[in-house]
């Protein structure tokens, strides 16, 4: 899982974030929701059948990347008779930029979807300004 | 509620069987489950056979094992539950929404007589494993030669 000081900001930009994947091999882009909170983005990503020690949470270089292998489903010896599921390497990069803490990211895998915390930096939250 | 059932190996006339479901779906604007995209029911699955049983694996991230539902009936599974929605903070704002919710259905024809109260199955990490073990009839055996 995500060590604490590998993980880190969501671009804050205009309104959304700007999401890129890289394709290099063949991954598959998982799907993901992100919202924002007050103190918080949190990224929830589908990574159906990925074990939790595969997993793999980068920042670098301003990117968040997620990437994450899924164990064969099936054993050697049978034919399969219904063929719908690869077992893919899911790989999703997503923006991101300094306003977030890089320190304190919560990342927990339940139910084969990934949820990333990145709280952000103090003067990055949003503030009531009082009218005088 | 229009249950279809998928016969296998999948045929060339996989699109047609599809349409009655797909024509649904266009007028109900309802929820539409990422494979369901691509003319495919949701969840996905495969079907894997060997000697003495079946392994239907289905991939369905974030369902909670209590909101699932499989039932065996006139050789036919029935796997239905629902996805329910994330539990979102007041005073969140969403930027990305990707990830479908909501109930999904699908029936599939077993592949074989199976015994149905040895039926096993696990969620794990998102992905559902339903051991189906044949019946003593369908089972392979070797025959002694006299």
């Amino acid at each position: 899982m995500a060590k604490n000081n590998e993980v880190a900001v969501i671009q804050r930009g205009n309104t959304l974030p700007t999401v890129q994947t890289e394709m290099k091999e063949s991954y598959v882009t998982p799907s993901a929701d992100i919202f924002e909170m007050h103190d918080a983005f949190v990224v929830k990503i589908d990574l159906p059948g990925a074990v939790k020690d595969s997993i793999r949470v980068t920042a670098e270089d301003g990117t968040l990347s997620v990437k994450a292998k899924v164990e064969p489903y099936h054993r050697e010896g049978g034919p399969l008779l219904f063929n719908e599921l690869r077992t893919p390497t899911y790989f999703r990069v997503f923006n991101l930029s300094d306003g977030i803490d890089r320190k304190s990211i919560d990342a927990q895998y339940e139910l084969g979807v990934l949820t990333l915390k990145l709280f952000k930096k103090e003067e990055t939250k949003a503030k009531e300004i009082e009218i005088k | 509620m229009l249950v279809r059932v998928q016969r296998f190996p999948s045929s060339l006339f996989e699109p047609l069987l599809n349409f009655d479901h797909d024509l649904e779906n266009m007028f109900k604007g309802g929820w539409c489950a990422p494979a369901a995209r691509s003319a495919r029911q949701y969840p996905a699955l495969d079907i894997a056979e060997y000697g003495n049983e079946s392994v239907v694996v289905a991939e369905m991230p974030g369902v909670k094992k209590e909101d699932l539902k499989l039932s065996v009936q006139d050789g036919m599974l029935t796997i239905s539950g629902e996805r329910k929605a994330h539990q979102t903070p007041e005073n969140s704002s969403w930027l990305r929404n990707e990830i479908r919710i909501g109930e999904f259905e699908r029936t599939i024809q077993l592949p074989h007589d199976v015994k149905t109260d040895a039926i096993t199955a696990e969620l794990t990490n998102g992905v559902l494993r339903i051991v189906l073990p044949k019946s003593e009839e369908v089972r392979p055996r070797e025959i002694a030669i006299k």
